[in-house]
């Protein structure tokens, strides 16, 4: 059993990389657009809805601590809609996966190629992401506690050179309401990273108040995000919608910063390492929903067969960066709207305590 | 060999790696260099000719030599819009623009006479060209500028952005980056604040001295960095340097490969007010003192004033240097009316004095600030302050911050205010401000 388990530390670890995923580019300046500063409180406001996903997490785990997701969902609601809510979950990782390639190698062109490295990005990101997912979660969770510190080690150099830039405070309660929850509407698919605790939920081990490292490493993930958001909007202000590399730009945005060279170089590699992460958890959301899917195919088929959806959807049907970002605002709103809040409000129900007055086990 | 394979069999990420190795390993280790591959800009210059932009690129060319000495040329190319024109003059260097090392952004004050925020977008928006790149204004074409800025550092090694940077640093002591330049532009005032350079012919303007040494003109008073023009002598003196352009590159793009200039950069530390992109006014460098009076960051500047007669000096003339500032920015509303006021505390020290025509034979620097030397400095920095502040109201610019700060402090006040104007955007006719002075010695 605890060969293939994680600790509730390494699964917040996890979190902290899945929260910061397609959060930190393009998604600052693309909410400034709809709501102005008030984008700040857009993302705040998409995290609460998160956080209270994440407690339904804790609270199924308290009620089922060992079971699988499989077990919960077929004991609940039947074999057919768990295999529905699989297949859902299925297309919401591949599509997050794809998002995040997506960003990132506009980013990597924008930033450091110049140019086209399409085939380069896949051979670079197509094995380690099959080996990541091969591996299994126990190995790739000890990878990313690993690199965990170094990643966040990179993020606070730029949070720490970014508040030394010329900054002023955002000018906020700038935008009007219909703006504001349009805009949380549209970018809603880039949130509900905490969905993927539920796919694992047999393999995380929440010993003895373990929760509360879970919850501490999922509040640094939003800790990061919101600083970046803050300081973004705070030094770029009202041409903030003219950025597209947040992290990056941060960084880059006084004088003092690139008179001792270029040191957007540290956002870059903290990128890099950072979405080979990111795009290993998404793989592997999709391979453990595909393998609930398919019960009789094992890992190796599900990584067979994203390899070949991946390339398929991304070349033929994506191909375009600007692509993804119009489904993500256009369509996918709504399948996000039943990965991030239909299928958790459906799984609180299941995990609500059997009978009147029972308790659940505290572990966080 | 058969162990090796199923080492390989047991670890395929080994394999993978491999294979990895094998294709590109060869690739990357015989690939040419970058540098033949990237042109790197170090400065952009934009002008506009008829319908068509023409976009100027100073650009380093790596050459190996024994000296500390860069070997540039200015490329240019011509296109529909600035993105095309940039990859015009990449067809005349054979070879990909790159702008990242870019820190100075040049546009003539021609370009300026229309709305410039649409000429320059595109530099605003490309993700290589950082944010923080300086952003100055010439009378002469831009082209002509980074001509001869090209020879500045053959002459005195100077490379302009180390000009531009001290500028930034020293003399203006605010931002005039080009994301400042956007800024001001998208805010309420559509007002924002740049560096201006001109150029001078080599046999111009005396104040511009051979191989480079400042012959700055002081005023009767005023602050020392700002008080003359320091001229950079960029004359063609060089060999092989033509101030001709050679050759043309590709459909629409010209280079001067290694031209220089018989024009020499002048610097006087002035710059140039702009309201929604279009070039209003230009601030002399005691102007700009007027601006920076009530900026925090604007030390280590010599304020002199005269006629100075207590019971230490009997009608000197003492030069003082700001070695902090201290200034607190407050807005309020009085009947009404609205009130912008900044108290700034000086710490001064005193460098130099005369008497006459003798120098003073005292120990300085223990000196104490007597009263009559506290309000004549005082006088002096009102008055300068009175000066600017009549400029921007004349222009109806607001660089100093007012909006911003009322926006902030009393912004339902402030916009009852802005709606009982005639005209709003002449709110700072209509605004008192009271400028509060503190001297102490250092």
């Amino acid at each position: 059993m605890k060969s293939t388990t994680i600790s509730a530390r390494q699964a917040g670890m996890i979190c902290t990389m899945s929260v910061l995923a397609n959060k930190i580019f393009l998604l600052p300046s693309l909410i400034y657009e709809g709501a102005k500063s008030d984008g700040l409180f857009v993302v705040l406001m998409l995290f609460i809805v998160d956080l209270f996903v994440l407690a339904t997490f804790f609270m199924l785990k308290a009620k089922y601590p060992n079971n699988t997701l499989d077990y919960i969902l077929e004991k609940h609601l039947g074999r057919f809609f768990s295999k529905l809510i699989y297949i859902v979950l299925m297309f919401f990782f591949l599509f997050k996966v794809l998002l995040t390639y997506s960003v990132v190698y506009a980013y990597l062109k924008g930033q450091v190629y110049q140019d086209e490295f399409a085939l380069l990005a896949l051979i670079s990101v197509i094995p380690v992401v099959n080996h990541a997912v091969v591996a299994g979660l126990r190995s790739f969770s000890r990878t990313v506690e690993l690199y965990f510190y170094a990643i966040s080690a990179g993020i606070l150099v730029c949070l720490a050179v970014a508040l030394v830039n010329n900054q002023g405070m955002p000018y906020f309660f700038n935008t009007s309401v219909p703006d504001f929850f349009g805009t949380a509407f549209k970018h809603i698919f880039t949130f509900g990273d905490y969905i993927f605790l539920f796919l694992i939920i047999d393999k995380v081990r929440m010993e003895k108040k373990e929760g509360k490292e879970l919850l501490k490493f999922a509040g640094i993930g939003i800790f990061f995000v919101l600083s970046i958001f803050f300081l973004f909007y705070s030094i770029y202000q009202i041409t903030a919608f003219m950025h597209n590399n947040a992290l990056t730009d941060i960084l880059s945005a006084s004088n003092q910063a690139t008179s001792v060279g270029r040191l957007d170089v540290i956002a870059m590699v903290t990128i890099m390492f950072l979405s080979y992460f990111q795009l290993s958890i998404f793989a592997f959301g999709f391979s453990e929903a595909f393998c609930n899917v398919f019960h009789k195919l094992n890992r190796g088929y599900s990584v067979a067969v994203f390899d070949v959806i991946f390339i398929v959807v991304y070349v033929i049907l994506v191909g375009r960066y600007e692509n993804m970002l119009l489904y993500t605002r256009n369509w996918l709103p709504y399948l996000a709207l039943v990965t991030n809040y239909l299928i958790p409000l459906m799984i609180f129900f299941m995990a609500l305590p059997r009978k009147k007055g029972a308790k659940y086990e505290k572990n966080y | 060999m058969k162990k090796i394979i199923n080492r390989f069999k047991k670890n395929p990420m080994a394999l993978i790696f491999l294979i990895i190795l094998v294709f590109f390993a060869p690739t990357a280790l015989f690939a040419p260099g970058e540098s033949t591959r990237c042109s790197i800009v170090t400065a952009v210059g934009v002008d506009k000719l008829g319908d068509e932009y023409e976009v100027s690129l100073l650009t380093f060319i790596p050459t190996a030599n024994q000296t500390y000495l860069e070997t540039n040329t200015v490329v240019t190319g011509k296109g529909k819009s600035v993105a095309e024109a940039i990859s015009n003059a990449g067809l005349t260097l054979g070879k990909k623009i790159c702008l990242s090392h870019a820190k100075t952004t040049v546009i003539s004050t021609k370009l300026m006479e229309d709305d410039i925020a649409k000429d320059i977008d595109y530099l605003g928006r490309v993700a290589s060209l950082s944010e923080n790149t300086i952003l100055i204004c010439t009378d002469n074409p831009a082209k002509e500028f980074l001509l001869a800025a090209q020879t500045l550092e053959k002459d005195i090694g100077l490379k302009l952005e180390e000009l531009i940077s001290y500028n930034v640093d020293s003399v203006y002591v605010t931002d005039t980056s080009l994301e400042a330049f956007f800024k001001g532009y998208y805010s309420q005032t559509g007002a924002s604040i740049i560096g201006y350079l001109k150029l001078a012919s080599g046999d111009g303007e005396e104040s511009a001295s051979q191989g480079g040494q400042s012959s700055g003109q002081s005023g009767q008073s005023g602050e020392g960095e700002s008080g003359g023009e320091s001229g950079i002598d960029a004359q063609d003196n060089v060999s092989g340097y033509s101030s001709s352009q050679a050759g043309s590159g590709g459909s629409s793009s010209s280079s001067s490969s290694g031209g220089g200039s018989d024009k020499k950069v002048l610097n006087s530390g002035e710059v140039v007010l702009i309201k929604n992109g279009i070039k209003v006014d230009k601030l002399s460098a005691e102007q700009l003192h007027g601006i920076n009076i009530i900026n925090g960051n604007a030390i280590n500047r010599t304020i002199t004033v005269e006629n100075v007669t207590d019971e230490r000096y009997n009608n000197a003339m003492l030069t003082f240097l700001v070695k902090n500032k201290k200034v607190k920015i407050t807005t309020k509303f009085e009947n009404g009316h609205p009130i912008f006021r900044a108290d700034v505390i000086l710490g001064l020290e005193l460098v130099e004095g005369k008497e006459g025509e003798t120098n003073i034979r005292t120990n300085t620097e223990l000196s104490d600030i007597s009263d009559e030397v506290a309000v004549k400095v005082e006088q002096f920095l009102k008055n300068r302050f009175q000066n600017t502040l009549k400029v921007l109201r004349e222009n109806k610019t607001d660089v100093i911050g007012v909006t911003q700060k009322f926006e902030r402090e009393n912004k339902k006040d402030f916009r009852k205010f802005l709606k009982s104007l005639d005209d709003p955007d002449d709110f700072l006719n209509y605004m008192n401000f009271e400028l509060v002075i503190k001297v102490q010695p250092d």
